[in-house]
């Protein structure tokens, strides 16, 4: 008896442990503005602990970068720059790609499989890729939090743009689960200058601004209409947004307010102690012209040509997009052509909302944190591109089905898109992330036409 | 489906696709464009409609004025209770006569909220009578609608159907194949509807 009780109680204990981290995943992709297959499947108690163990456990770059030599006790971030740098260089990060970044030569996923055959080959592969990649989450996230708690208490990181280590803080917001959550908001300022720009910091004026208070009210209880924070009216997360929206409003007169912004400002204030001018300070970086002209400091940010009248950075950031696809993707490109389908369908919501608008918010927030980090377009076309190359073989063979239209267009729009990667969002983070030589800042300036 | 934003365009739509209704505070704002795709029977004869929603705000003009071109059929929506949706209407009409390159375009005038009608916060700005003169002037058809409430839903879809010449006469003569040469966004009809689109 005793033993059996004994057994038991091992299998709960066993139980309870890999539960933990279902529920972490839960908290961080549980709260879309509608609800989601995900969601309802949670409310019905039908979760697939293997799909959220994946969010949770899923660390593909992290074996490839030198976390482990960092302890905590004798860290010095000054001092390990050379050697950490050396390190970076020698470890190959293309190792254990199943998505391999040589675009025009590669045999694509399920180019000779059916659309089923890929879906459970695809399931197997990511089992495999489980099994090998166990290891205890929590060193890593451990290891991350030391790592940029350093940072932020180092007198030289004062300035992100200027410090000599920024690759090694690049390499680790791309590793593991990125910034952890519970840092992210000082980080977040950190990267983005808010808290130590030397110039003038704007002064929030929250004053109502009388071009654009009725339409900003209006969508205040249309932003995130589910998640805690924003879903009751007059709620303190409404009346932040309110804020910010009407200082930037305030500020930046030829812009004012567009629908979107609210989308994407609405991140910001999710994250814990996050207060209005601190996310209006972050807000007025990303949406900044300036920036990415330093070789100091390459990130570009300028969100606000999206958004101002006649959306040229959108119009922009579309015809980038649509290049890529052109030369990268042109079998895809081809058949959505003949169909009709334009990207403007698609993906004016996911770069007028830095993809908030419907996908998982801990996706979102790895998208926020690259953005910070890398620079705002090239990150969101890395992201589209890579989504549209994933779903390449289902969308060839859905387009040549007799409704083609619209069931490519019900593919390519809100959730759907992301079936493919099964909740596995460091896949789709990987797939971005490989990215690099094609698509750049500089690189883009070829497609400005 | 154009029109100030807030006037409860997708609304509208959710209700004609999926018969359903969202309480305003479960509805995000639409960003860009929305799509949905609805087969309808009307006399007896399936309709196939693709129908495009824009973002009300005045600057996604940019973005969605490619969705007049070839549209069979605009839905232009204001909201009973806000006048001054009802008084950038004409806005609207230059904007569909600049971007529609189809002379026959349909045009129907769709007045919504009117459930909120006589409630206390929000009650009517725009009269029936005015809503309806003003379509006369336009020379366009005409609904008031609640979304809410199910009126008039149905009927400002099924009007444009009956009202839209290539589609409507030539079906009822059974030229139903006819009627496909014309569908938009070069969709390939093999299942014997005739398809329409409008925005």
């Amino acid at each position: 008896m005793e033993s059996h009780n004994g057994i038991t109680a091992i299998a709960r204990h066993a139980a309870i442990t890999t539960t933990a981290p279902i529920t972490t995943a839960i908290k961080a992709a549980n709260a879309p503005r509608r609800i989601s297959s995900l969601a309802a499947s949670v409310a019905a108690g039908k979760l697939d602990g293997e799909r959220f163990n994946s969010t949770a456990n899923f660390s593909p770059s992290i074996r490839s970068l030198p976390v482990t030599n960092i302890a905590s006790d004798d860290f010095s971030v000054l001092k390990r720059i050379n050697e950490i740098n050396a390190e970076l260089a020698a470890t190959n990060l293309e190792s254990d790609r199943s998505f391999p970044p040589n675009l025009g030569s590669e045999t694509t996923l399920a180019s000779t499989e059916s659309i089923a055959q890929h879906h459970a080959s695809a399931t197997a592969r990511q089992s495999e890729k489980e099994i090998q990649r166990q290891q205890p989450v929590s060193d890593n996230d451990r290891q991350q939090i030391t790592f940029f708690e350093s940072v932020l208490s180092d007198p030289d990181a004062a300035d992100f743009a200027k410090i000599k280590f920024a690759p090694l803080v690049k390499a680790r917001i791309r590793s593991g689960s990125g910034i952890p959550a519970t840092l992210r908001r000082r980080i977040w300022l950190w990267l983005a200058g808010a808290n130590i720009r030397t110039h003038a910091k704007p002064v929030p004026n929250f004053t109502p601004n009388s071009r654009f208070d009725k339409i900003i009210r209006q969508d205040l209880g249309r932003t995130f209409p589910e998640h805690p924070l924003f879903k009751v009216e007059n709620g303190a997360g409404q009346k932040s947004l309110y804020n910010v929206l009407t200082a930037y409003a305030n500020y930046d007169d030829d812009c004012g307010y567009c629908q979107g912004l609210s989308f994407l400002i609405a991140p910001l204030l999710m994250q814990d102690g996050m207060t209005e001018t601190e996310a209006f300070a972050i807000f007025v970086r990303l949406m900044e012209e300036s920036g990415g002209s330093s070789a100091v400091d390459p990130r570009r940010f300028a969100l606000r040509s999206l958004f101002i009248s006649d959306m040229p950075g959108l119009h922009l950031i579309l015809h980038q997009h649509t290049e890529l696809l052109r030369i990268y993707l042109p079998a895809l490109d081809q058949s959505l052509s003949v169909l009709g389908i334009t990207p403007t369908m698609y993906a004016s919501q996911w770069f007028l909302t830095l993809f908030t608008y419907s996908f998982p918010l801990d996706l979102v927030f790895r998208i926020y944190d690259l953005i910070l980090s890398e620079g705002a377009v090239s990150t969101l076309l890395k992201f589209s591109f890579a989504i549209l190359r994933r779903n390449e073989p289902i969308l060839l063979a859905t387009a040549a089905q007799d409704n083609g239209f619209e069931e490519c267009l019900n593919i390519l729009r809100g959730e759907n898109v992301l079936k493919v990667y099964m909740g596995n969002i460091a896949v789709l983070i990987e797939d971005a992330l490989i990215l690099d030589s094609v698509i750049s800042d500089s690189n883009l300036e070829t497609f400005s036409a | 489906m154009i029109g100030d934003s807030g006037t409860g365009k997708s609304s509208l739509l959710l209700r004609f696709t999926d018969d359903a209704w969202l309480q305003p505070e479960e509805v995000a704002a639409t960003i860009g464009v929305d799509f949905k795709v609805k087969i309808i029977d009307v006399d007896n004869k399936k309709y196939k409609l693709t129908i495009w929603d824009t973002a009300g705000q005045e600057r996604f003009r940019t973005l969605t004025s490619s969705y007049y071109r070839g549209a069979q059929g605009v839905i232009m929506v204001y909201d009973v209770t806000q006048r001054d949706s009802f008084a950038h209407l004409e806005t609207w009409f230059n904007e569909l006569d600049t971007y529609t390159t189809n002379p026959l375009v349909v045009k129907m005038l769709v007045g919504n909220k009117i459930d909120k009608d006589g409630s206390n916060d929000s009650s009517r700005q725009v009269s029936r009578k005015e809503g309806e003169a003003f379509a006369k002037r336009m020379g366009t058809l005409f609904v008031e609608s609640s979304a809410k409430s199910r009126s008039g839903v149905i009927d400002a879809f099924v009007e444009v159907i009956a009202e839209t010449p290539e589609l409507y006469q030539k079906t009822a003569a059974h030229a139903a194949r006819a009627a496909n040469t014309v569908n938009l966004d070069q969709q390939n009809n093999q299942s014997g509807e005739s398809g329409g689109s409008c925005c």
